[in-house]
């Protein structure tokens, strides 16, 4: 199967998982998928995670301090799940 | 000890601000993009060109626009390199059922818009260029609200409406000097003008589309490759076949050291400028980024001042403190309304 973008492989993520994933574990999942690692993709991630949630593709669900440090202190966890509306936009790009 | 409930706030208002920067900067870089745009036609062989006849005129404007679209893409290349997005730039290529928007919105970015634009400051003249596409918010804020209901509330309209006034008045009274003296083919500057408006309010429109399912940095660049191939192979070569222009030496003739310099400045101004265009998207939605993205006309105006030495008009300042103005009613907006830009429950089973 082609491999697909970040943001395409976030949303087949979150489809997956209908109970919804923390963004951390996004992350972690992403950086396997694509071999990267660091600070900056894990910024990365976290910023296509704030453009699906702006375009409404995705809901947060539920959101607690970084304890992790994953993204660093002070900073806020979120755990997001794909929208109705997310998914039909992966049926409409062939995403799904 | 930072609480929840700030750090919450803090995460919220971060993403809104971060829009509204890109689209700033995409003004600051559209504003300084008139120089260079401006410069290389006083240069040989268009300076030279310029002035004659309409087909040589329209052959000018086109190996421009083609040659600027080079540079523009090999910046590109440049960034996503720096980025490290090559790998996602191949990956998103092969998703056809999402590039293709991208190729869809070079048509209307390129050999619309930019084309028109530079119809536009031929025909009748630069003043009339910016103030037609300053329109373009207009065109991609309408088409964003009714294709896919992003959120605009009366406050967003009112900042736009705003701006759109404040860049006007800033060129109006060099307007009524160029409509009065106007040339033998002034309907087809208008026409540029038009498609100037349409061509970057669609773009941006179509964009804010792809931009939801893929990566900002990685959409432009496939944009670019979009136009390049579109003037390369089938622009440039459709005229060297079906007309007498002698294309090829026309681009020869570009091929030299000042020319070359104003084409890479042109170039890496806009490529950046289209950048945070396209990063403001997703964060503030096409409406407002295409609004704050309008401030290119004070910026412009700045610009050319610092370039030329000469101090701008006293209703300059009439027209920047109401794009000031209008940029502060929407930056201002709360967060609650901007967070999340589109109306949800309306989008599903909306159309693509």
């Amino acid at each position: 199967m082609t491999k697909l973008h970040m943001k395409g492989f976030v949303l087949r993520l979150l489809e997956e998982s209908r109970e919804g994933l923390w963004d951390y574990e996004i992350a972690a999942k992403v950086l396997e998928e694509f071999h990267h690692t660091g600070d900056y993709w894990r910024g990365e991630v976290r910023a296509t995670l704030t453009d699906l949630f702006s375009g409404a593709l995705l809901e947060e669900i539920e959101d607690r301090m970084d304890e992790e440090e994953y993204f660093g202190v002070g900073k806020i966890s979120v755990k997001f799940r794909l929208s109705a509306f997310g998914r039909q936009r992966m049926v409409e790009t062939g995403l799904l | 000890m930072q609480t929840l409930e700030s750090a919450r706030a803090r995460y919220r208002i971060r993403s809104v601000r971060w829009g509204f920067y890109w689209a700033l900067w995409c003004a600051v870089l559209w504003g300084a993009w008139y120089v260079p745009g401006t410069a290389v036609w006083y240069e040989s062989p268009f300076v030279e060109l310029g002035s004659a006849s309409q087909g040589e005129f329209l052959l000018a404007a086109a190996v421009i626009t083609a040659l600027g679209s080079l540079a523009i893409l090999f910046f590109l290349f440049v960034w996503i390199g720096v980025l490290e997005k090559w790998g996602e730039y191949a990956r998103t290529f092969r998703q056809i059922r999402i590039s293709k928007w991208y190729y869809l919105g070079a048509v209307f970015g390129g050999p619309c818009a930019l084309f028109g634009s530079y119809l536009a400051i031929g025909y009748v003249g630069p003043i009339f260029a910016a103030i037609a596409a300053l329109m373009y918010p207009v065109v991609g804020a309408t088409l964003a609200r009714f294709w896919y209901y992003e959120k605009m509330s009366a406050r967003a309209v009112v900042g736009i409406i705003v701006i759109l006034v404040g860049g006007a008045s800033i060129y109006a009274p060099g307007l009524m000097g160029e409509f009065s003296n106007p040339d033998s083919g002034a309907w087809l500057g208008y026409l540029g003008g038009i498609m100037a408006a349409v061509g970057w309010g669609v773009e941006g429109a179509i964009a804010g589309r792809a931009l939801d399912v893929s990566d900002p940095d990685v959409g432009i660049t496939l944009r670019f490759t979009g136009e390049v191939f579109y003037w390369v192979f089938l622009i440039l070569p459709a005229i060297m076949i079906f007309s007498d222009a002698d294309v090829l030496s026309l681009i020869l003739a570009a091929l030299n050291f000042s020319v070359m310099i104003w084409i890479v400045l042109a170039g890496i101004s806009f490529a950046f400028c289209y950048v945070a265009w396209y990063k403001s998207f997703p964060l503030i939605g096409v409406g407002r980024g295409q609004a704050i993205a309008a401030l290119y006309g004070v910026f412009a105006v700045i610009f050319l001042s610092i370039f030329t030495l000469s101090l701008p008009e006293w209703h300059f300042l009439i027209g920047l403190s109401l794009t000031v103005l209008g940029g502060f009613v929407m930056f201002t907006e709360k967060t609650e309304m901007l967070e999340v830009i589109r109306s949800s429950d309306l989008n599903v089973g909306a159309k693509t």
